[in-house]
């Protein structure tokens, strides 16, 4: 599935403007505790997550995360954002809970 | 009793977060400098630089309390600090096993120097410590307590790995007295907020990654001796504490 597809279907605002929009993404992984993704996520996936601060951006480019999908429309922080377009991950929000959103992108086909 | 300037949270070149020049030569030197007597060197998960830290600090006569910054399996950071090398390296030992076995991307978190007293290069520690350790808090704190340590929660207020932050809240049958801010954070607001800390005991660090970091840490211990037991002693209690 396209970043851009996910960006639709969970009505998200993009932070990073067209970054990785077209990029094909497997998986996804939802989890606030940075840890647990660095451990468990793959690559190629999306991060569900209402973490925010500049961190996510170092543990996504670890890990080969594509985009982090920030729930609960939590304010990001614009070094954060300017961060992930260095790095290459994009930033997408949406107004959902992170359980919500999982259970859209598990039924749009994300594995 | 004499009134000695603590930096009780410090990292070295180990942290894969700290800056280059992070090392004991320059730690110790830097300390001198701005008044520092007494450094806990706490680094993140590990302990291998401790050794070098002290004998260099032995040299200039300052004081190196063996501590290691632990990362729980809550997200939180706590500081351990302990009364004898051999007491950091034992627990140490113990939270190894803990550790998820990963390796470390050097490009993101960069290189994890192991070194001597002479700040030559002894290895490169290629684990991932830059990571939840699969222990609790009171696990940590039990473990330190047993070889003689005390543990407490590191930049409490800190978004990231900060107890308040991360739970939510402190809670109360926790067994800290201690609680560490960051220097940046204003201390009567901070208890204005938290009115349930007024009894604690507050240590204000640098937590410095950068040598130019040493010394903005604002916390003064009342001590007979320099040593680390008197020290370990000395900060559980709030009268023989105080922040300038």
């Amino acid at each position: 599935m396209k970043i851009r597809e996910i960006v639709d279907i969970l009505d998200c605002e993009v932070l990073t403007g067209e970054l990785n929009m077209d990029e094909e993404v497997t998986y996804g992984y939802t989890s606030d505790l940075l840890s647990e993704v660095i451990g468990k996520a793959k690559a190629d996936s999306v991060w569900v997550t209402i973490q925010s601060h500049l961190n996510v951006v170092a543990v996504a480019v670890l890990v080969g995360i594509k985009a982090i999908i920030i729930c609960e429309n939590k304010s990001v922080d614009p070094k954060v954002v300017e961060k992930a377009k260095q790095e290459g991950v994009a930033i997408i929000r949406t107004k959902e809970n992170s359980f919500r959103t999982s259970g859209i992108l598990f039924k749009a086909g994300l594995k | 009793m004499k009134w000695f300037k603590a930096e009780l949270h410090i990292h070295t070149v180990l942290s894969a977060c700290a800056d280059w020049e992070m090392t004991p030569r320059n730690i110790i030197l830097k300390a001198k400098e701005v008044g520092v007597e007494v450094l806990a060197i706490t680094d993140h998960n590990s302990a291998k630089n401790v050794g070098a830290c002290i004998r260099a600090g032995q040299r200039e006569n300052i004081l190196v309390i063996p501590g290691i910054e632990v990362q729980t399996q809550e997200e939180v950071h706590l500081v351990s600090l302990f009364p004898t090398e051999e007491m950091v390296l034992s627990f140490e030992e113990w939270l190894k096993e803990y550790i998820p076995n990963l390796i470390n991307n050097e490009e993101i978190f960069g290189v994890q120097v192991v070194v001597d007293e002479e700040d030559n290069v002894i290895e490169i520690d290629k684990r991932l410590l830059q990571i939840s350790a699969r222990v609790s808090i009171e696990d940590v704190v039990q473990k330190t307590r047993e070889l003689r340590g005390i543990a407490y929660p590191a930049h409490v207020n800190r978004e990231f790995c900060g107890i308040i932050p991360v739970l939510g809240f402190v809670p109360q049958d926790f067994p800290f007295k201690i609680l560490e801010i960051g220097h940046s954070t204003d201390i009567s607001s901070f208890l204005s907020e938290h009115p349930e800390f007024s009894e604690h005991v507050i240590i204000v660090s640098s937590d410095a990654h950068f040598l130019d970091s040493i010394g903005k840490g604002r916390t003064l211990v009342c001590l007979d001796r320099l040593d680390p037991y008197n020290l370990i002693e000395a900060i559980q209690d709030k009268r023989r504490v105080k922040i300038w």
